[in-house]
């Protein structure tokens, strides 16, 4: 899942380079918008059933992230350790309300952990692995990392907007430049795809 | 700045701006950074236990006019969520805060005309630097409510003291049972629905939906050709 090799400071390409780029993370940025439409229409109101449109949501982000040319690399242990660490510091905050007594258990959720949990792995994976994959490359082509982050932590706080509302879009944002930092730091896609499906299953017992 | 350097800033900057927005905007709750399907807290009443959430933020104003800003009670999905734009409020001179309230109170004696209260009822109210302030004639606040599930059709409505005023409510996206409505002043605030109302609530919007998956689908084809006609311009 992850390209090998840290990643150093990217250099601009030659002007056709970049315009293609351009054109490329524009065109990722429609699909996904595209995509989270579909998904609402397909789930209509039934927001906690929607695990049907959730997994049409992945694999339309698959066959973007595909059809812009970007392909797995094999995850090491180091970029997997850098996932393990950017789940911690996801983790840390609510993890210390709860220790602190901040908020009280909620109540058991109405769907089983075993059902849920390969939902959520499905769509951490392929939605780092078009934001912070397939998105980051092309961003990242045209105008380096600093701008690749920013641009898909954008993208990672709009498309949350419609199951989260928009008080979600700062923790969101903030989450989605930590997930960004991490494929800089680690050169691939596998630390923030650990981090965010880690963040994500401490959720069911952090809540 | 070498690679290392590089990657050392851009982690302090995730992590530093991860501690701002926890510290800056606390939650009571954990994010899902996902947009799985979340299982929505059931829904709060005043007597659940435990109760719907009292809501409560205070947002600075740094200039002459009144701040944009978003409130919400802490359920998930909130139950109740306010959006105040820009210049909305007339501040008092001075004003240095706008605080925000979002409680859930008792229903008020009169009953909506052949309906039925769904859900809470919740008390909108805003004040600058202490004071009660309204919205401005023109700049109307959006309120969002989550009702039980299951309810059906609800409409949000107003109650002004003597009666129940129904407003224009959008059903909101995929939230379940949640609908938008502007309003131009504030107070006690519910989700109205038919007493015979009950179930039929989800489904897809019906020829709407079919319509925006369709054009979806096909938007996401002239997406896919457009990106490969790209890569294949690309090679040499």
């Amino acid at each position: 899942m992850s390209t090998s090799g840290a990643t150093a400071i990217r250099r601009r390409p030659r002007p056709r380079g970049a315009r293609q780029s351009a054109a490329v993370s524009t065109l990722l940025l429609i699909g996904v918008a595209t995509a989270v439409i579909i998904r609402i229409a397909v789930t209509g109101a039934t927001w906690s059933s929607s695990a049907g449109a959730t997994l049409l949501f992945s694999a339309i982000l698959l066959g973007l992230a595909a059809s812009s040319g970007w392909r797995p690399g094999r995850p090491g242990g180091r970029a997997l350790g850098w996932g393990v660490v950017g789940a911690a510091v996801l983790c840390a905050p609510p993890a210390l309300l709860r220790l602190l007594g901040a908020h009280s258990l909620a109540p058991p959720p109405a769907v089983p952990l075993l059902g849920w949990v390969p939902t959520v792995l499905v769509v951490a994976a392929a939605e780092e692995i078009l934001l912070r994959g397939a998105l980051f490359d092309a961003v990242t082509a045209m105008f380096g990392d600093a701008a690749a982050v920013a641009v898909a932590a954008a993208a990672f706080a709009a498309l949350h907007v419609p199951l989260y509302g928009w008080g979600a879009i700062p923790l969101d944002l903030a989450a989605g430049v930590w997930l960004g930092s991490l494929r800089v730091a680690s050169g691939g896609v596998a630390a923030p795809a650990t981090a965010h499906a880690l963040a994500d299953l401490a959720w069911w017992w952090l809540r | 700045m070498s690679g290392r350097q590089c990657r050392l800033l851009f982690l302090g900057a995730g992590v530093l701006l991860l501690a701002a927005v926890w510290l800056l905007l606390p939650r009571t709750a954990p994010p899902l950074y996902d947009s799985a399907p979340a299982p929505a807290d059931p829904y709060r009443f005043l007597t659940s236990s435990p109760p719907a959430a009292v809501a409560a933020k205070d947002v600075p104003v740094t200039g002459a006019s009144s701040p944009p800003f978003i409130a919400g009670s802490d359920e998930n999905p909130p139950q109740a969520q306010i959006l105040v734009g820009a210049g909305s409020l007339p501040l008092p001179p001075g004003a240095t805060t706008v605080r925000v309230t979002i409680t859930p109170v008792a229903p008020p004696p009169i009953a909506p005309a052949h309906q039925r209260v769904d859900g809470n009822v919740y008390r909108f109210a805003l004040t600058a630097s202490g004071t009660p302030v309204g919205l401005r004639a023109g700049a109307p606040a959006t309120i969002v409510l989550r009702g039980p599930s299951g309810a059906g059709q609800a409409t949000v409505a107003r109650f002004d003291g003597t009666g129940w005023t129904t407003l224009n409510s959008t059903p909101i996206g995929t939230i379940a049972d949640t609908y938008a409505a502007n309003v131009t002043s504030l107070g006690d605030v519910a989700l109205i629905t038919s007493p015979s109302s009950g179930g039929g609530g989800g489904g897809g919007g019906g020829s709407g939906a079919t319509v925006a998956v369709a054009v979806g689908a096909i938007l996401l084809v002239l997406v896919t050709a457009a990106i490969l006609t790209i890569r294949l311009a690309r090679r040499p």
